[in-house]
């Protein structure tokens, strides 16, 4: 019979590979999530930067046929009435530059300069109690 | 008997060199999520300094450009204004005359690259019908 003295310990194997695993994926997750959220930043900054450039576009076109109609030359697209020119720019899909110029004895006057979203949003509020009794 | 010493140590190895690839990979990932964001800031604040300079160009009706038809304004590091050229950001604000108005493009740029640009346009006083 053996001695129990003499017997080899049973080597500890497989404890460093749980930790490596362990280890690996957490740095994996971070790297990710990281990356998701620089990436969801440069989506968000792309979006605001084509807004502005748009919104620019249709404020220079706006001012362009301001000066026109301070040098008398009204386009098509401007409406008159009662001495108020109105005029729409078109920023995007969703939204337009609304223009109001009023002429007054002392020059024009910008009395609307705004830019409006022509598209409606369905509300979709929390359900809310309205009053009635609930039992 | 046979030592099972060898095979621990394999273990260790494997382990080590496992783990280097995987930190290498996250390294890599984590290099870019900082140029990224890096890259990201710098256009926000391009936009936000062209932003700035355009409104102030529009109420001020152009004065603030005097007579130049072009104008630099330099930029460190930080974003701050700086009044020699360094190699970081500048934004070149160059304008032309028309008719009743006053028209200016203003570029941002990081050295070479183009980080934000738009047009404005003014009233000139003195031009009504």
């Amino acid at each position: 019979m053996m001695n129990r003295k003499n017997a080899s310990p049973i080597p500890m194997t497989g404890g460093s590979f749980i930790i490596v695993i362990f280890a690996v994926l957490c740095m994996t997750v971070f790297a990710l999530l990281s990356l998701n959220t620089a990436l969801a930043d440069k989506r968000l900054k792309d979006a605001s930067l084509k807004g502005t450039e748009a919104y620019y576009a249709a404020d220079c076109r706006a001012e362009e046929i301001f000066a026109d109609i301070r040098l008398g030359k009204i386009p098509e697209e401007v409406k008159e009435e009662n001495g108020v020119y109105s005029f729409s720019c078109y920023v995007s899909d969703t939204q337009s530059l609304e223009v109001e110029i009023v002429r007054e004895e002392e020059g024009f006057r910008v009395i609307r300069w705004q830019t409006v979203t022509f598209v409606e949003y369905e509300e979709k509020g929390p359900e809310l109690w309205d009053g009635e009794d609930i039992m | 008997m046979k030592s099972k010493a060898p095979l621990v140590l394999m273990e260790e190895v494997i382990m080590v060199l496992a783990f280097a690839f995987a930190m290498a990979v996250c390294m890599k990932i984590f290099v870019l999520s900082y140029d990224v964001s890096n890259e990201t800031k710098n256009a926000s604040v391009a936009m936000f300094k062209a932003q700035n300079m355009a409104e102030t160009i529009k109420r001020t009706g152009g004065e603030i450009l005097e007579e130049d038809t072009e104008k630099y304004i330099y930029y460190d590091e930080d974003w701050k204004e700086s009044s020699v050229k360094e190699d970081f950001y500048m934004a070149v604000v160059r304008t032309e005359a028309h008719e009743g108005t006053g028209r200016a493009e203003i570029t941002v740029y990081d050295g070479e690259e183009v980080l934000f640009g738009i047009p404005v346009v003014w009233q000139e006083v003195g031009y009504d019908e």
